[in-house]
Parts: structure tokens; sequence; C-alpha cells
């Protein structure tokens, strides 16, 4: 075993464990807390595999903009911890369910791999992935471009409270 | 750069940007109706024009070839007839009519983009883009009690299709180590047989599934046609259904080879158009109704999709066409008898005949279509997938399809039932059906009846469009 | 042995004409004419006559034709895909031909005065057009595919004109009924034109009959024979499917006269007809259908005994002689079913439109009724309807006699004397129901009576002269075309002597003449003499009479099978899918957890978990199935 792998593992396992943690927590801001660690795990898993650029993506984007929105709505609306699991044991079992499922595809698309299949490292510095981004899939960079108007005129009609609620906080 | 071949794109992306502006200028109904009438009619010219382009664009992860410029103008005829229905848009606030109509340009700029994407990365974001502008769409309807738990059903869904289909696609570069569509057209019979590509493969098809509605994705379907404003319902059963046959038809030509894909689309088909009939019998709402109509129809387009001949492929491409003339014809009769913008129960057909003979007219050819009653446009769809079927040897899949027609039938004609046969209530006066109005049903009536006649032209488009692919 | 005609032939285009006219007078009617009712009447009335005459024309011209004539092209779908399309005219498409097109214009005129006043009127004669075009295509048909989509369109026009009065009855019941019993037996008609196509790779009626069954294996003969004869069954309401047609009666009489009991339900026996030869090759399935034949002979005889509606008691008798037709083609004679087919069509048209009169007249279709109101003074209506009833019963020298005679010969040649048992008894029982009707009419018991200050209504405005006339025509037919018998077999058959198939027994027609008189004498009897109570000898044993005026409990059995088997099974779990998961689960949700937010309703409802649990779940099996 290599020194890389040890480290691998250990993130992986490190990963799995603040998710499941995310997920059972009844403190919301400790489960945003422990999703934001597993943001780190998996951006410091993108850094071994070759990614920088990834990596400090997964950190800015997720761990930081992201988590940091989650955290300010969950103040915002100042939830309290909730009596009931926020995962409730009835929708265990379908996740168990999907779980099993999934892990049985898992193995069947692994046992179908013959020997082992080596993964390159590409390392991608900021500049060439860019230059490589805007030259081959320009056309998918614009397309993302307007799901982001979509996506802003939606969140602006959506969250727009109705006239009446306006009304009666204006009063 | 062939800039010509992407002129239909540019126009609409050109009607975003003035909608876009509209949408922040005074709030006047008809100017936004005008423009976009004028601007979509602009698009179906400009895309009949481009109809006979060839180009590769952006680095050759877009095509312009003759089966995406079929689409397109087929895309570009519903938008506009959509449009034109939008004349009474009274089930949307006035205020957001831009946004709307903002909206619906760039769902069916992203449909457009779609048929000619062929690099997976395209063709995802394109998928994205239209079912974004689709889920804002379903929340404009005003008065709708729960419009949000909709809005959230159809995007939870919506967004664990695209979970699967991202999955897929990350399987299939894995295992094929291409994301251009030709490309693993070339690779992939090598490699379909190892677990990975398969199961990525179909993983990949989910999202246009998902948009197709068929099982085990349709979920979304009848919540979402009855809590849709009329006119977006009718958007949502034509063009974003021809695109997802179009892309359906594109991947599955990719896996041409493979006889367990076949299997694994006729357990879809069978499944999806027996739950889509079934489900209709019971159905009291005219949309929820036609939602699961539609679902049995996504079956029975499978049915020529998975055939995977070129005659096959014909067929799904001509019922495309068919089922996006027919199902407008029916949404059109909708949206006119539910004159200010609520839901229609079958019931309220009542009486149609003597209300407004010329929609009850074309009501009833456009049911007779989409049950497959010669000599409709329907019939002929229905034929040319099923003798494609019975070419491959499909017998058993043909006959549980036809037995799924005539249950089909009965549903159908209950509408028509209430639409010829009873009478209206009391003091319902005749509809008010303009001579523009009447113009468009007419021509609905003639193209179902007369392309059912003499449908050799059409064939002869689908065949050439679907034979782009091989 | 068929000549292959072209366009330009006179028969062809003769046929083409008459069939085109009622396509062009229904859309006509739709188009435009509908506000003006007369107009409408006129045109459908035209067409019908423009078909009359075609088909008058075609089977003199045709009398003495050698050999079947065929006129198709094919459809051009596609380069790859060709219909063939055409029209085959032979003895039993001619002959019905004219039958359909002679009833189809007597019940129009007839209705210029039945329908008169009604709102519906234009509505009504398009919907008449739809019918005789596609029933006189039906009839042409050369291939089966061709047929089989005529055959759906009448049954349309069928599930039209039952539901015409959607208001006045409960017809929609009536409706759907009629539609989903025939669709089950389609269902099977079209499995057996699979099989068949499947099996002799052609669908064309002469080569069916022909060399393509000879080529066939004769266990998918018998499967597909089976199966074709379940459209059959569906059609003209055999045994097991025989509850429909009595309920149909829900529509106008006119339409009752026409389509319930002359033309269309005799498609099936039609069909039967037009394949005759082809089913011969299965014994084993002629065995069933002579089965079949008997049992709703039976069966719907004796629920015509009980009966006081009088139209329902014509609908029993017509699935009963039905039920005759089928055993006569069944026996092997072809001349005999059809020849009944023939002078039933007239007898029982004539039957319903006297009924019609009667109920148009009186309001009522009880039989008592009818009598108390003095139904019997509206004289040429009851004559006619005594007529009709002796030709059903079998009385020489009406129609009936003759053609019945002919199925019974065709009987008492097969070996089994079971077969002509059951006839003499259906014979006897045809009879009494007919005359018990009859005499119930006739000779009401004085003290029900009705005071002659009755209603507005009575003999004053019986038949008018539209009405009259057609029921006149009807009634020259019943007396006359029973002499007909001889040519009639030479022209089906090419050979006179098919009217007394099988083996000559003097004693067959003296026994028919009997047992029909004894069944009208036994109803004199019950019904008809000065003391009688008016109480049929079955009314006496009161479960009898329940088991025959519940239908031998057939609909109750479908009842509760459906009910099992449809409304609980899967429509009930499609409706609560429907309701329960969706609306009542997001009631629920709303209502008892957090009512503000119908965003946190949907996901709290736990119902959109286990729909993505069946996506996702669905996803990964057909994945695992694909590589499996």
């Amino acid at each position: 075993m290599t020194i890389y792998s040890a480290i691998f593992y250990l993130l992986a396992a490190l990963i799995i464990a603040t998710t499941a943690l995310a997920i059972t927590r009844r403190n919301l801001v400790h489960a945003v807390v422990y999703l934001v660690i597993s943001f780190f795990g998996s951006a410091l898993l993108f850094f071994l595999l070759g990614a920088p650029f990834l990596a400090a993506l997964e950190v800015i984007i997720y761990a930081g903009a992201i988590m940091v929105l989650f955290l300010f709505i969950v103040m915002m609306l100042r939830i309290e911890e909730s009596k009931r699991r926020i995962f409730p044991l009835s929708q265990w079992i379908p996740a168990a369910v999907l779980c099993v499922i999934y892990l049985g595809m898992l193995a069947v698309i692994l046992s179908g791999i013959e020997g082992d299949m080596r993964l390159e490292t590409a390392v991608a510095v900021p500049a060439a992935f860019s230059m490589w981004i805007f030259r081959h899939g320009w056309l998918a960079v614009e397309i993302a471009s307007l799901i982001l108007l979509v996506a802003l005129i939606g969140a602006l009609h959506i969250g727009r409270r109705p006239a009446a609620a306006d009304k009666k906080e204006a009063q | 750069m062939n800039w010509m071949a992407f002129t239909p794109e540019l126009t609409y992306v050109a009607m975003a940007a003035v909608f876009l502006g509209l949408s922040m200028a005074r709030e006047d109904h008809r100017r936004d109706f005008h423009t976009a009438l004028v601007f979509s009619a602009v698009g179906v010219g400009v895309s009949l024009a481009s109809a006979g382009v060839t180009a590769d664009l952006f680095a050759e992860s877009y095509r312009v070839d003759l089966f995406s410029q079929v689409f397109k103008v087929l895309l570009a005829c519903g938008f506009f007839l959509v449009v034109v229905l939008c004349n009474e848009l009274s089930g949307v606030k006035r205020r957001l009519h831009p946004e709307f109509y903002l909206l619906l340009t760039t769902s069916t700029l992203a449909l457009m983009l779609l048929v000619s994407s062929v690099h997976l990365l395209t063709i995802y974001v394109s998928l994205e883009l239209s079912s974004y502008s689709l889920y804002v769409l379903v929340y404009l309807r005003k008065n709708r009690p729960r419009r949000e738990s909709t809005v959230v059903h159809y995007f939870l869904i919506g967004a664990s299709a695209s979970a699967v289909m991202v999955f897929g696609i990350a399987l299939l570069y894995g295992s094929t180590r291409t994301m251009y569509a030709v490309e693993m057209a070339r690779v992939l019979p090598s490699v379909i047989s190892q677990p990975a590509a398969a199961i990525g493969f179909v993983m990949t098809l989910a999202g246009f599934f998902f948009k197709l509605a068929v099982f085990p994705f349709h979920f979304w379907a009848p919540e979402v046609y009855e809590g849709a404003v009329n006119q977006l319902t009718t958007y949502i059963a034509t063009a974003s259904k021809a695109a997802a046959i179009a892309l359906l038809v594109r991947l599955t030509a990719l896996g041409d080879s493979s006889a367990a894909l076949a299997q694994v689309l006729v357990v879809l088909s069978i499944v999806t158009m027996t739950v889509g009939n079934v489900s209709a019998i019971v159905q009291k709402d005219l949309k929820r109704l036609l939602a699961y109509s539609s679902v049995a129809h996504a079956g029975y387009v499978l049915i020529g999709i998975l055939s995977m001949n070129p005659a096959g492929y014909a067929g799904a491409v001509f019922y495309s066409a068919a089922l996006v003339t027919l199902k407008f014809t029916c949404f059109m009769v909708l949206v006119k008898v539910a004159a200010d913008g609520a839901n229609i129960t079958v019931d309220e057909l009542a009486g149609l005949h003597k209300r407004s003979p010329i929609l009850a007219l074309a009501l009833m050819l456009s049911l007779f279509g989409l049950c497959g009653i010669p000599p409709t446009i329907g019939f002929i769809g229905k034929l040319l997938v099923f003798t494609a079927a019975v070419e491959k040897g499909y017998f058993t899949l043909v006959l549980i399809a036809m037995i799924n027609v005539v249950i089909s039938l009965y549903y159908y004609l209950l509408v028509l039932k209430a639409a010829y046969l009873t009478e209206p209530k009391a003091g319902l006066p005749p509809l008010p059906v303009s001579a523009g109005d009447r113009l468009l049903a007419g021509t609905l009536i003639v193209l179902i009846v007369g392309i059912g006649f003499y449908p050799d032209p059409v064939i002869q488009i689908a065949r050439s469009a679907a034979a782009v692919l091989l | 042995m068929t000549t292959t005609a072209t366009l330009s032939d006179p028969n062809v285009a003769t046929t083409l004409a008459a069939c085109a006219a009622p396509l062009l007078a229904f859309a006509a009617i739709f188009l435009g004419a509908r506000r003006f009712a007369r107009l409408s009447a006129g045109l459908s009335i035209g067409a019908v006559t423009v078909s009359l005459a075609g088909a008058v024309f075609l089977l003199a011209a045709n009398w003495h034709a050698e050999a079947p004539q065929v006129f198709s092209a094919s459809w051009l779908v596609s380069d790859a895909v060709r219909i063939p399309v055409g029209v085959l005219l032979d003895p039993i498409s001619l002959l019905m031909m004219t039958v359909v097109a002679v009833i189809c214009f007597l019940v129009q005129i007839y209705s210029l005065g039945y329908m008169a006043g009604d709102p519906g009127f234009s509505r009504y004669y398009g919907f008449m057009s739809l019918f005789a075009w596609a029933m006189l295509s039906l009839t042409l048909s050369s291939s089966l595919f061709q047929l089989y989509v005529f055959w759906e369109l009448v049954g349309l026009s069928s599930y039209l004109l039952i539901g015409f009065w959607y208001e006045k009855f409960s017809a929609s019941q009536a409706g759907k009924k009629a539609f989903v019993m025939t669709r089950a037996g389609d269902v099977a008609f079209m499995l057996g034109l699979f099989v068949l196509l499947v099996g002799a790779g052609t669908l064309d009626v002469t080569a069916v009959n022909g060399p393509a069954a000879a080529r066939m294996n004769p266990s998918l003969i018998t499967l597909s024979a089976l199966l074709i004869f379940g459209g059959i069954v569906g059609k003209s309401a055999q045994f097991p499917l025989l509850t429909w047609l009595p309920d149909a009666m829900e529509g106008p009489t006119p339409v009752s006269a026409l389509l319930h009991s002359a033309t269309m339900v005799a498609a099936g026996v039609f069909l039967f007809a037009r394949l005759f030869p082809f089913f011969r090759q299965s014994p084993a399935a002629m065995g069933v259908f002579l089965v079949i034949g008997t049992v709703s002979m039976l069966l719907s005889s004796t629920m015509a005994m009980v009966s006081r509606d009088i139209k329902q008691v014509w609908a029993y008798s017509t699935i009963s002689q039905l039920g005759f037709m089928i055993m006569g083609l069944a026996a092997g004679s072809f001349f005999a079913g059809v020849f009944h087919l023939t002078t039933h069509a007239g007898f029982k048209a004539l039957l319903f439109l006297c009924s019609g009169v009667v109920i148009h007249a009186l309001d009522t279709n009880d039989m008592f009724e009818i009598a108390r109101k003095k139904g019997r003074r509206l004289k040429l209506a009851m004559i006619c309807m005594t007529l009709a009833a002796a030709a059903l019963a079998g009385i020489p020298p009406l129609s009936g006699f003759f053609s019945k005679e002919s199925i019974l010969a065709a009987l008492a040649a097969l070996d089994n004397p079971i077969w002509l048992a059951a006839a003499l008894l259906g014979v006897l029982l045809t009879a009494y129901y007919a005359f018990r009707l009859i005499f119930i009419i006739l000779f009401p018991r004085p003290e029900l009576v009705q005071p002659e200050s009755g209603r507005g209504h009575g003999s004053g405005h019986g038949a008018g002269t539209a009405m009259g006339s057609a029921l006149v025509v009807l009634a020259a037919a019943t007396l006359a075309l029973g002499f007909a018998a001889a040519p009639l077999a030479r022209f089906l058959s090419g050979d006179p002597a098919a009217a007394h198939p099988g083996p000559h027994l003097p004693w067959l027609p003296y026994a028919g003449i009997g047992l029909a008189a004894g069944g009208l004498l036994l109803a004199w009897f019950e019904f008809g003499r000065p003391a009688a109570d008016q109480k049929g000898f079955v009314e006496r044993v009161p479960a009898l009479a329940a088991l025959f005026a519940n239908r031998w409990y057939i609909d109750v059995f479908y009842a509760r099978l459906i009910s099992r088997l449809v409304d609980r099974g899967l429509a009930w779990l499609c409706a609560k899918t429907d309701q329960r998961v969706i609306d009542a689960g997001l009631d629920a949700a709303s209502k008892h957890i957090i009512r503000s937010s119908g965003v946190l309703s949907a996901l709290q409802s736990g119902m959109i978990q286990h729909r993505l649990l069946v996506l996702f779940a669905v996803v990964v099996m057909l994945g695992l199935y694909f590589i499996a």
C-alpha cells in the first residue's frame, strides 16, 4: 500500500462518516458543518487525483458559498432543534432499499472490469483547463449561462412573497 | 464558422433578449403577444430557410443536418402554434407575460440546441436549460392552489432524472473515453457488453425518458399537465415531446448493435403504454386524461425506436410530427373551451358540437388520430411504427400495443361522447371562435386527414431524416 | 376463379357510387347542412336511394354471373407499406348489400315520421348515413383487414346511435355495456386475424377461403376460426356475450330496427357466411359454433317468454334467430343460414317498426300498458305486427316458415338428433313468446282497459304516410320472400336443390308447423282466450320466472366478475393512486403537518420519496437486465 492509497482510503472514510453524520443530525447547524467537512474531504480527494483546479472550486463554491448560504438560511429562519428527525425512520426503508440496489449495481459494474484500469493522472493547470473549456465547450458554457439566467428569473418569482403578504407587512 | 447554419437558434436568442428587455418595461400584454407572434413566425421562416443546411459547428459538438433541421422546423412550428394560442393568456398575470414568453423562448432554444447536439455535455446542459425554463413556467400560473408542490414535484423528478443521466454519462465516458456521439458510435459496439457501458447507456437515456414521460419517469406528467397553464401544457405535450423523441432516436442509433438494449426498451414500452392507457380511463380532468394519453403514446413511439431499423426510426420521426399535430389540435380545443384559463373536466365539453361545430370536428379527428383510426395522420404513424416492429419480429409487442389501442379507444370515445352526444347545460352560449381560430382549426383538420390520405411526402422526409443517422 | 375488374367496369363504378353516397351525405350534413333539418334528411335519404338503386342494379346484373368479381387497388401509404383495398362482388355480398340498402332506405323513410320534431333530427340522419356507409362497405370488403376497419366503424356508429337520447334514457350505461361487450369480441376477432395473417400470410377473403387456408396447419385454422368467431359472438350477441343487445334498445326504435335486428347484428352472421369455406376446414370449430348457436337460441327464447317490454322481447328473439342462423351455418348449410338472415331482416325490421308506431303513439314499452291503452286500435301496425310475428313463429306461407324449414332440414342431416330436437323446441318457444305478446296486446283483460277519455294520443294518429308505407313494403316482403327460396338457392350456391339440404324427411315440415301451432295454441290458452288470466306457465313457477327474467343471471355474473376484476382491480388501483397518493396524500400532509407550505407538504407526504425509489430502482433493474 502506497502512501497515496493510504491517504485515499482515509479521506474516503472521512467523507462517508461526515456525510452520514450530516444527514442524521437534528441540529441543522451541526449538519451543515459536517457537510462542510465532507466537502473538504472531497476537495482533498480531487487534489490527490491531480486536479488542483477542481479542488479549489470545490472549496470555494461548495464549502464556501453554498454552505455559507445554507448557514445563513438556517440562522435567519431560526429553526429550533427539531423534535423530529429531519430524516424520519419511515424514510430509512426506501433509502436502505436504494442503497442495496445501488451497491448491487456497483458490484456488477466492478465485476465486469477485467484486470486493472489505470487512470492516467492529467494534471490540469487552471489556465490550460480554461483554454480547453472555452475552445471545445464554449457552446455548453453559453448554455449554462442561459440556465443561470432562467434560474435567476425563477428564484425571483418563486421567492417573491404574495402581494397580500407584502401589504400586511407594510402595515 | 458557418453562422448561417446557426440562424434559427440566433433568432430565438434575439427573441429571448427582446423579452428580457420587455419584462422590465411597462406592462402591455397585447404588445407582448404581438412581439411573440412576429418573432415566432420569423423563427418558423428561418428554420424552413435553413432546412437544407448541413454543418459542423463549435468544435464538432454541434451538428446541423437534415435530421436536426426537420426537428427544428417541427419545434418552430409547435412554438409558433403555442404562441398563437396565447392570444388569451388568462392563466398568467399580465405583468408576467414577458417572462412567460421569455421562458418559453429559452425552452424552445434549448430544444433546438438539443436536437443538434452531438456532444454529451452539450446535450446535458441543453436538456437542463429546457427543463429549468419549464419548472419556472409551471410556477407562473396564477390562482392555483399548491402550485409550489407541483413545481417541487416536477423539479425533484426532473432532478433525479438528471442525476441518473449524469451518472450514466460518467459511466459511458469512463468506458468509451469520448463524449462525441460520432466517435461513440464507433467505440460503443466493442464495449457495450461491459456492465459499465451498458448501464451507463441506459442511464443516459433516462433524461429523455423523463422528457417523454416514459415509465418510471412519468410521475410528473399528470400533475404538471394539470397544474400548468393550458398553453404551457400544450407546449409540454407537443414541442418538448418532439425534441425528446429526436434525441432518443439519435442516442439509440448509437447503441444499435445491442439486442439487450432493445429488450430493455421493449419492457419500458409495454409498461409505459399499459400504465398510461389504464390510468387514463378513470380520469375526469381532461388535461390529466391527455397527460396519461401522452404517457401511452410515449410507449408507442418507443416501439418504433426499439425496432432499430431505418423503418422504425423513420416511423418514430413521423410519429413525432403526427403527435405534435394531433395533440396540438386537442389542446387548441381545450384552450378555446376553457376560455377563462381554468382546467376543464371531460363533462364540460358537453354539447361542444352545438357550441362550436368546427372545434368539435377538430377534436373528433384529433382523437381519432390519437387512437389510430384511418384515414388520419395518427393511423399512418402507428402503422409505420408497428410494421417496423413486425419486420423485426416483435409480434407479441405489436399485439400488446394493439390491445392497448383498443383500451385507449374507450376513453377517447368517452371524450367524444361528451362533445357530441351530451347536450350543453342550459344557458351556455356558443363559443366565440374568431376567423383566425377557424382558419387554424380548418388547417389542422386538413393536415390530419390530408396526410392521412396521402402521407408519402412526409414519410419521405422522415425517412431521409432518419437515414442521416445511420 | 375470380375475375379481376377495373375501375371502368360498370359493376365497380356502381358499387363505389353506392358506397360513397352515404359517406358524402354524412360529410355534407356535418359540415354544413345540419342546421337545416329537412335538407339533412333529404340528403341522407337521397344518398341511401342511390345505394339502393346501385344494389338492385348490381344484384340484377350479376344474377347469372359465373364467378365472383374482385376489384382491388392498393392504398399506397409509402413504397414499403401497401394496404390492399377492394371490392368483392359475389352472391353473399350482393345479397347482403341489397338487404342492407333496402332496410336502410325503409328505416330512413320511416324515421321521417318517427323522429319528426326531435332536436337532433339532422344529427340522427348524419349518423344514419355514417352507418349506411360503414355497413355497405363492410359487406363489400375484399380483405379481412378492410372488413375489420368497417366492422369497428359500424360499432362506432352503433355506439353513437344507442347513446343518441343520452339525456332521455339511462342510455349511457347501455352504450357502455354494448361497447365493452362487443369490444371483448373484437379483441378476439383481431387476435384471430393476427393468427390468420401469421398462418396464411394473407387476409384476402378469396385467398383465405381458398388456397391459403389449405396451406395452414389445422390447429392454427381451428384457433383462428375460434378467435374470429369471438368477434361474431360479440357483434351478433351470442352466448356468452348476449346481454348487451336487450339493453341497446334504449336508442330510438328505428335504430333498433336497423342496427340491432336487421343489419348490424347480422354482420356477425354475415362474417360467418363470408368465411364459411374457411370455417368448414375445421370441424372442431364448427362443433363449437353449433353449441354456441343452440345455447344462445334457447337461452334467449326463455328470456323472451317473461319480458314485459315489447322491444326487449324482439331483442331476445333477434338473439335467438341469430342463434338459429348460426346453427344452420354450423350444420354445414350455407344457404339455410343466409336465407334465414335475409327473411329475418325483413320480418324483424317490420316487427320493430310496428312496435315503433305503437310506442310512438302510446308512449310506453310495456305490453300490458299498451293493451290497456287500446294499442289494438292502431290497425295497420297491429296487422303488420301479427303478420311478422307469424313469420317469426314459422307459420306458412310466410317467409320465416321457409327459411326455418331449411335450417331444420340442415340440422336433420346431422348424426346427433339432439340439435334437431333443440331446434324444434326453439320453434315451439318462438311461437309461444311471439304470440304471447300479440295476444296480450290484442286481447286485453276487459277490467283493465282504460276508459275512452285517456290521453290525447290514440288511434287518431298511428302511422303517418312515411311510417305506414315502410310497414306495407316490409309486410309485402314478408309475405313474398319465402317463395324466392329456390332462385335464391341457385344464386347463392348455384344449385336450386340447396334449398332443401339434407335427407328428405317428409314429416319434418309437419313437425315444424305442428310445433309452431302448438306454441300458438298454448299462447292462446294462456293469454288469448277470454277467460285467460294472462299468466304464463313460466310465471307460475316463480324460481323459473326469476331465472328467465334475470337473464339466467348472466349479467349478475358479469357484474361480479367485472367489479372484482376491473373495478376493484385495475381501475380501483389507478383511481386510488390518483386520489389517495396524490390528492389525499397532499391533503393529509398539508392538513396535519404544516398548513402553510405546499413545498414541504410535497416533500413530507412521503410519496415523492416512494416515486423516486421506484424511479431509481427501475433504472438499476433495467441496467442489470441489460447486462444479464
